[in-house]
């Protein structure tokens, strides 16, 4: 061996004990080999329960439809507040914009509990204009099905945090490309698509893959501002695994490797898809 | 895109800090209110209840102390494993930059409730739960992606141009890593250890599972006011909470940060 790759030997074995361990671990309880309860047969029953039982499929979807609605949203309001930024060049408005990026998500979640519960103060604000007599009358945005306080928390976090990475990758651009469509009669749309779109297209789909994952798998926010009839995927793991016997673990072993399985296919299609659009093979 | 004169780009861009705003603001008011029954904009009656009944909880203090442990603790191995592995990382031709990012981020991609239960397993079999060190391990291993992530670009930056002429020059590894790579690498050093700290400081899952209950941090006595409904003493924990992270960070700038000399980068 290099003696250079000693360099990174730490980095590699720290992170393939804890992944390659763990996974290991997982699916060899998941396939039913648990001497602790007494399962020593190897099967495969768990994995058909957590794909077949419409309870876990419900919580899949609705953790999917949570994961896309929040990452969707966070690039596109990520993005437009990136232009925003670069067209002003304050120094103070940014540093505000950079502040919920280092804000735990359990800090975001109690301030938009404040915010927008039936007795936060946007209710108060709404009784005191006289649009409600009462906080009943407040739409139910925390703890709601639709998961309108967990999509909150997100992009309250995540919009900022796209636009302060995509802001940085702007600056880096070649503005000169712009220059040239534009005196080339290139429209504004064009601009965007054939030439800013590519440049940073890359880093787009790294941000979603980021996104998507956690918000996908996030275990405090949906905690803390879910709907109990409508749990997300981390939720029923929790659940399944904190059970105070142990025969249920199993099941939260499949659906441990079920959930990575997904995160790590949606990460690879993402990038395979990266690499066949525009801008997506070279490197700028 | 949508023109818009710079006036109108600026008042966008007030309205969305002030956005973000509100809900910081009425943390720190809901901390210090003793009374604030609906529908009233501001508190009845301020006061610092919240944080007597804070400092009287037994395992306040503790929580304090162990977080920053845990947090300085991550801080200093993360940049341990990163900084050399970043070095690597940034000169080696081997592997597509694209392959490296995926490898860097896989602790990011990978659900952490899936491996913090796994690793929860594997860590009661050797014993490491309910230890310092079993929780330390694993927020570096959240952590890690952040440091590599920053320390890589710095390295990228850096080359390799100052290194291979000091070497030769005769110049030996450790008066080039302390008079060339650590003063340039700095600013980098620094941005990356303050984020690691705060994620760390941030962890509740990994110290919720690895630490068994025996060891409490501060974001596992949060989530429980929080849930319950008890904005005053949630707001005044998190209010605690944001400032030991700013003073972590100021800690971590002063002593990585220090006096910068050589050129500006």
């Amino acid at each position: 061996m290099n003696r250079k790759t000693l360099f990174a030997l730490p980095f590699i074995l720290l992170n393939s004990v804890i992944i390659f361990a763990a996974l290991f671990k997982g699916l060899q309880i998941s396939l039913g080999y648990y001497p602790i309860v007494g399962l020593k047969d190897f099967s495969l029953n768990n994995y058909q329960q957590v794909l077949v039982e419409p309870f876990f499929q419900k919580s899949l979807l609705y953790s999917c439809y949570l994961a896309l609605t929040a990452t969707f949203l966070s690039l596109i309001g990520g993005v437009a507040l990136a232009f925003l930024l670069m067209k002003v060049p304050s120094c103070w408005l940014h540093k505000i914009i950079n502040l919920p990026i280092s804000l735990p998500h359990i800090i975001v979640a109690l301030m938009i509990m404040q915010l927008i519960s039936q007795s936060g103060i946007v209710s108060r604000i709404f009784f005191q204009v006289g649009w409600i007599n009462g906080m009943d009358q407040f739409p139910l945005l925390i703890h709601d099905s639709r998961g309108f306080g967990i999509l909150a928390v997100f992009l309250y976090k995540e919009i900022p945090f796209v636009a302060v990475t995509t802001l940085a990758i702007l600056q880096q651009l070649q503005l000169g490309y712009i220059e040239v469509a534009k005196h080339l009669g290139a429209s504004t749309i064009k601009i965007f698509f054939s030439i800013i779109l590519p440049m940073i297209q890359k880093t787009l789909f790294t941000l979603f893959i980021i996104l998507f994952c956690f918000t996908f798998a996030s275990f405090e926010v949906p905690y803390l501002l879910g709907n109990p009839r409508n749990q997300t995927i981390a939720i029923t793991t929790y659940e399944l695994f904190t059970q105070a016997d142990l025969t249920t673990r199993p099941l939260a072993f499949a659906l441990n490797l079920v959930i990575s399985g997904i995160c790590l296919t949606v990460s690879f299609l993402s990038l395979a898809i990266s690499r066949f659009l525009p801008g997506g093979r070279k490197i700028w | 895109m949508v023109k818009l004169s710079s006036k109108t780009s600026y008042y966008l861009l007030l309205l969305t800090a002030f956005v973000l705003l509100l809900p910081m603001l009425f943390l720190v008011l809901w901390s210090f209110s003793d009374r604030w029954m609906y529908p009233s904009l501001f508190p009845e009656k301020v006061a610092l209840k919240s944080l007597n009944q804070m400092r009287l909880d037994p395992s306040f203090f503790p929580a304090v102390l162990n977080s920053f442990f845990i947090a300085i603790a991550t801080t200093f191995i993360s940049l341990l494993i990163a900084m050399p592995a970043a070095k690597y990382f940034s000169l080696q031709k081997l592997l597509a930059p694209r392959w490296i990012e995926v490898m860097i981020y896989l602790p990011l991609i990978l659900p952490a409730i899936a491996i913090v239960t796994s690793t929860q397993t594997l860590f009661l079999q050797v014993h490491l739960t309910g230890t310092f060190f079993g929780i330390i391990l694993i927020h570096t291993y959240f952590c890690l992606p952040y440091a590599m992530q920053i320390l890589l670009e710095s390295y990228r930056q850096l080359g390799e141009g100052y290194q291979l002429t000091a070497e030769s020059l005769g110049a030996k590894p450790w008066t080039i890593f302390w008079s060339i790579t650590w003063p340039l690498m700095r600013p980098g050093l620094t941005t990356a250890a303050s984020l690691v700290f705060i994620v760390s400081f941030s962890q509740y899952l990994p110290t919720f599972f690895i630490g068994g209950g025996k060891i409490i941090t501060l974001p596992l006595l949060l989530l429980p006011y929080a849930n319950n409904g008890r904005f005053g003493l949630a707001s005044m924990y998190s209010v605690v909470f944001l400032l030991c992270t700013m003073l972590g960070v100021f800690i971590l700038k002063k002593a990585i940060g220090g006096v910068t000399y050589g050129t500006e980068r």
